[in-house]
């Protein structure tokens, strides 16, 4: 099996299948096309958005709804290209789609997480995008994580 | 802010190279053509705003940092 290692994670294998392709990058990050999401028990609920290509930079996230129950996901066109291309069938929300937070932390500010543009990736196809949500207002791009309170 | 009331197919420049053209106005949205050199980015504000973010949230990452943060985001802590 493939390792990486990384800075923050320790010394990571991952099996080739594992690996989610974004085929647009992410935003400010276009040129980051392939990832790892790493699930470590201890640190449940968090998952960890590893760049393959990039072992110092990951990306802590936690699925939407642990923060927002009833989260509504829209997914433009350009969204489910991205998640599907090759499949071309539609992905079932729920049954193949994660839909993850990033989360923003510093020191002289509080925590918070997007909610304005989740990372989504369709386990299906291990296909993710950044699927910015327009218009509504609804969400925020930095949600307060107020812990554990709303976790 | 400079705001100039415009209808359907009419048009606004920004200096010699940009042309934003007004396609159709519905009752919720209305549809931009825009013309404009290849060298000059055109971005939906959310999108600028979701990589600002990303840029945010890329820093300030350390080990410590993060054995921390998942400390404090753990349930029942």
């Amino acid at each position: 099996m493939p390792t990486l290692p990384t800075p923050y994670l320790g010394t990571i294998e991952y099996s080739e299948d594992s690996v989610i392709v974004f085929a647009s990058g992410l935003p400010a990050f276009e040129g980051e096309r392939q990832f790892l999401l790493v699930e470590r028990a201890s640190a449940a609920p968090v998952l960890f958005l590893q760049s393959l290509q990039t072992p110092e930079l990951v990306f802590m996230t936690i699925p939407v709804d642990v923060v927002l129950a009833d989260y509504q996901l829209s997914l433009t066109v350009e969204d489910l290209a991205d998640l599907d291309s090759e499949a071309g069938m539609a992905p079932v929300a729920g049954a193949d789609l994660a839909v993850l937070g990033i989360v923003t932390s510093s020191r002289d500010a509080p925590t918070t997480i997007n909610l304005m543009a989740p990372v989504v990736i369709n386990s299906r196809t291990r296909r993710g995008r950044q699927a910015v949500q327009s218009g509504s207002g609804l969400y925020s791009c930095q949600h307060p994580l107020e812990q554990p309170r709303c976790l | 802010m400079l705001v100039i009331r415009r209808k359907a197919g009419e048009c606004v420049l920004i200096g010699d190279d940009i042309e934003i053209e007004v396609i159709e106005i519905s009752s919720s949205r209305i549809k931009l053509g825009i013309q404009a050199p290849a060298e000059v980015l055109i971005l939906r504000k959310e999108v600028q705003q979701a990589g600002l973010q990303n840029l945010a949230a890329s820093r300030l990452m350390s080990k410590k940092a993060i054995e921390e943060l998942v400390a404090r985001l753990r349930p029942g802590k």
